[in-house]
């Protein structure tokens, strides 16, 4: 049965009997009872009947709901045979008034899970019935309704008609009950002590509820013995009183919905943990959702086998039966942390479980960003280690050609000019001739070689840097290139290296495809970015993905976090502009 | 003339000794790094050292960092820079440091014995020294519009020598032209250029260079 059917079948069942309750008074007459009484009992019963629903329809598994109802319906049975009088009604009511006073006790020490736990609660609450039926019990069957100028047949159990054994019995239940009370208030009040502040955030609307009923009580019960009070003082104290027992039903209510508030705060830590916290963060959030100012978030630590805080500090797990709970957070099997909650909040369990769950979540997503992050900053350091190792290797490659290769065509040329000077005047022309093409080949491989060398690694770059390099580059341009900036200081040698390849790449594309008639470098360093640019007069239309050129630069600046951008209408030439960070 | 040489290379450096010797310069010592350098030119004072520009122990500047140590602290010591790198930005840089009597030469220009003595005696006597393949490539460096254009061919070849760092005797020799012509050359192509006539031949090496250098758009310097 659904849970709506079944809380709509109980309130209408409900509402009818109010309605045939205050039928049947009305057709008897209001009996020995003022019409202001039976307003007040009404109330008070639908109080507890609303709320009891309520709570039910909220809280379908939680006993407090099915309770108030029961304390309501008890109530009201109990308040009936004052209107209608009857044997059977004046001697059930006798016995069952009380019950629902043992109800609210049941519900005191069963709230807010539904169930007591302790055995001393269950001991207590036990006796409040025993109290209620068995007192009543044992009074009843010495009352004679003749002592009170009622008929004799009301009291369907009377079995002893005896005044003064009915005053006894009267007066040891009277004693026994108030002790009881007591007791009961006694054991509250520890609770209410030893409750941590998320259990008193529920807690405190029962208890003021019950405490203002109670002093209600205490003031109705001291002005109904003076008989000096004149009678609408009596009306105003039963009024005060019955408006007191009405909030208490209410009290359980609201602190019912606290933890249901609670609970709809998951939806909110969810969100929240959707954007990510800093781990510190998150045992903030996770107290406020939970309202557990003292909660303690460990995370996993599977190296070191044990939790740690957010500032890296162990986590010690709390004892068996200490004021702190544990909920492990747990992803597919595996631990990703601890909760350690107040242990009042094992009353919610399921609102554990969710922010348990939520956090499992949220924390396996951190670790599996983190790990994600350290896998991309690992791939980025190999690649930017790959282009700084392809650098030094460039260097290396130009530096042997200038030492070796170099050095000795140079040896060589030197050796032929010795040679030919040292040829006598008239030697043979062909020799002469020799010496001089070879000298003159020399010559050609040496500048090839210098040009080679420069396009690999140029040694400016690395000894003078970016601008007399660019400098270089666009003397050496095959159409005119203005260089308008240049950085005045020297920057980190892979940046240089990027910005410089960049730029001849460029230049180098815009000399084959753009049919430009002129270009133009900026390159400047502001803000700890180094910002290279090359735009043309040409064609445009430039494809980025064209050659593999363009996309190897491309890999070259990201390896350096930095960013290359083209832009290339069709008729309005190309700027190709990267952007290096360059904090040195 | 007295002359002494530095480079680390030692087949190299005997040989441009040797080749020195050949066409009649009295080479009086030989260093294999900048400070062998740098004691020999304190204790000899030759007219001329020639200098490689990559030398221990970096093997980066060392060559142009002597050659401005020298120029400073003995300043009748005059220095030609041999170098393979052929880059303006080191000869406006050896130019910028002195007044005078430096060079910055190819290495391979030691095949052209004509050329190399040349630079030796001309640094010696105080004049600057560009390799011409350095001219070559800035005279031939594309600009639009390029006032080059409206010099004539043989106002061309005298700027040449012009940023060579020749001095108008210099240039008149080589081109047999008088002073008188080569005078009214060199007037004709500074104010084609715009450029202002300046009161040394040494300091116009500097101005031509520099216009030369200049991109297509006269607005921006370069480095």
């Amino acid at each position: 049965m659904s849970r709506r059917l079944l809380t709509g079948l109980t309130a209408a069942g409900l509402v009818g009997l109010l309605i045939t309750l205050s039928v049947a008074v009305f057709i008897h007459g209001y009996g020995p009872v003022p019409w202001w009484r039976l307003t007040l009992d009404l109330g008070v019963g639908s109080s507890f009947l609303g709320a009891g629903l309520i709570a039910w329809w909220r809280r379908p598994k939680n006993h407090v709901g099915r309770l108030l109802v029961a304390a309501g319906f008890a109530f009201l049975v109990g308040a009936a045979p004052n209107y209608v009088q009857s044997p059977l009604t004046y001697t059930v009511r006798w016995l069952e008034s009380s019950v629902y006073l043992a109800i609210l006790v049941q519900l005191l020490f069963a709230f807010p899970s539904g169930r007591i736990s302790s055995r001393l609660e269950r001991f207590l609450s036990t006796a409040a019935y025993a109290d209620a039926v068995l007192g009543s019990l044992s009074t009843l069957i010495f009352l004679d309704p003749r002592s009170r100028g009622l008929p004799a047949g009301l009291n369907l159990l009377l079995l002893f008609p005896n005044q003064r054994l009915f005053s006894l019995a009267d007066s040891a239940l009277t004693s026994i009950t108030v002790a009881l009370t007591l007791v009961i208030i006694a054991v509250f009040v520890q609770r209410w002590g030893r409750a941590s502040a998320p259990a008193r955030r529920i807690i405190a609307p029962v208890g003021w509820s019950l405490a203002l009923a109670g002093l209600a009580f205490v003031v109705d019960t001291i002005v109904s013995r003076q008989p000096s009070v004149p009678s609408w003082g009596h009306v105003a104290t039963a009024v005060a009183q019955t408006g007191a027992v009405m909030l208490v039903p209410l009290g359980f209510l609201v602190g019912l919905l606290r933890s249901q508030l609670a609970r709809s705060a998951v939806g909110d830590l969810v969100i929240d943990l959707g954007e990510t916290p800093q781990p510190g963060q998150l045992r903030e959030m996770l107290a406020h959702t939970l309202r557990d100012p003292s909660l303690k978030l460990g995370y996993w630590i599977a190296e070191m086998g044990a939790y740690v805080d957010a500032a890296g500090t162990p986590v010690k797990l709390p004892e068996e039966g200490s004021s702190q709970a544990v909920a492990m957070l747990q992803h597919e099997g595996e631990p990703v942390g601890v909760l350690i909650h107040d242990a009042a909040l094992i009353e919610e369990p399921r609102l554990v479980e969710a922010v348990a769950a939520a956090t499992g979540l949220a924390l396996q997503n951190e670790r599996l960003q983190a790990a994600l992050r350290a896998q991309l900053e690992e791939i980025r350091a190999s690649r930017s280690r790959i282009v700084e190792a392809a650098d030094a290797e460039r260097r290396r490659i130009e530096r042997d050609l200038h030492d070796g290769a170099q050095q000795r065509l140079v040896g060589i040329s030197l050796a032929l000019q010795l040679a030919n000077s040292r040829l006598a005047p008239g030697a043979d022309p062909e020799v002469v001739e020799a010496l001089k093409q070879a000298s003159q080949e020399l010559s050609s491989a040496l500048s090839e070689l210098r040009e080679l060398g420069h396009g690999i690694h140029p040694a400016i770059l690395t000894e003078e840097g970016l601008g007399p390099a660019l400098e270089s580059l666009v003397e050496r341009a095959s159409l005119p290139v203005t260089l308008k900036t240049v950085p005045t200081r020297r920057l980190p040698a892979p940046v240089e290296a990027a910005a410089y390849f960049v730029v001849s790449e460029a230049l180098a594309n815009v000399a084959k495809y753009s049919r430009a008639s002129c270009a133009t470098i900026i390159a400047s360093a502001v803000d700890g970015r180094l910002l290279v640019e090359v735009s043309d007069d040409g064609i445009g239309g430039a494809d980025a993905t064209r050659g593999s050129g363009l996309r190897g630069l491309a890999d070259r600046v990201a390896a350096l976090d930095g960013s290359i951008r083209i832009e290339s209408v069709a008729g309005k030439g190309t700027t190709i502009r990267a952007e290096i960070p360059c904090a040195s | 003339m007295r002359v002494v040489v530095a480079d680390d290379s030692t087949l190299l450096r005997e040989g441009l000794v040797r080749l020195l010797r050949e066409v009649g310069f009295d080479v009086v010592g030989q260093a294999a790094n900048a400070e062998e350098l740098l004691r020999l030119v304190r204790s000899e004072q030759p007219d001329v050292a020639v200098v490689d520009i990559r030398m221990p122990p970096t093997r980066t500047d060392e060559g142009l960092k002597a050659a401005e140590q020298i120029r400073g602290g003995s300043p009748g010591v005059a220095v030609l820079i041999l170098s393979e790198y052929l880059e303006s930005h080191y000869a406006i840089r050896l130019i910028q440091s002195a007044s005078g009597g430096i060079g910055y030469l190819l290495k391979e220009r030691v095949s052209d014995v004509q050329t190399f003595a040349d630079a030796v005696r001309r640094v010696a006597e105080g004049e600057f020294v560009i390799d011409p393949a350095i001219v070559t490539q800035l005279v031939g460096r594309r600009r639009p519009p390029n006032p080059l254009d409206e010099l004539t061919r043989r106002e061309l070849e005298v700027l040449g020598l012009m940023a060579e760092g020749r001095t108008n005797r210099s240039i008149g020799e080589k081109l047999f032209l008088s002073a008188n012509t080569v005078e009214s050359h060199v007037r004709n192509i500074l104010s084609k250029l715009d450029l202002e006539e300046s009161p040394g031949d040494n300091r116009r090496v500097l101005a031509v260079i520099t216009y030369l250098r200049r991109g297509a758009n006269s607005e921006a310097a370069p480095p």
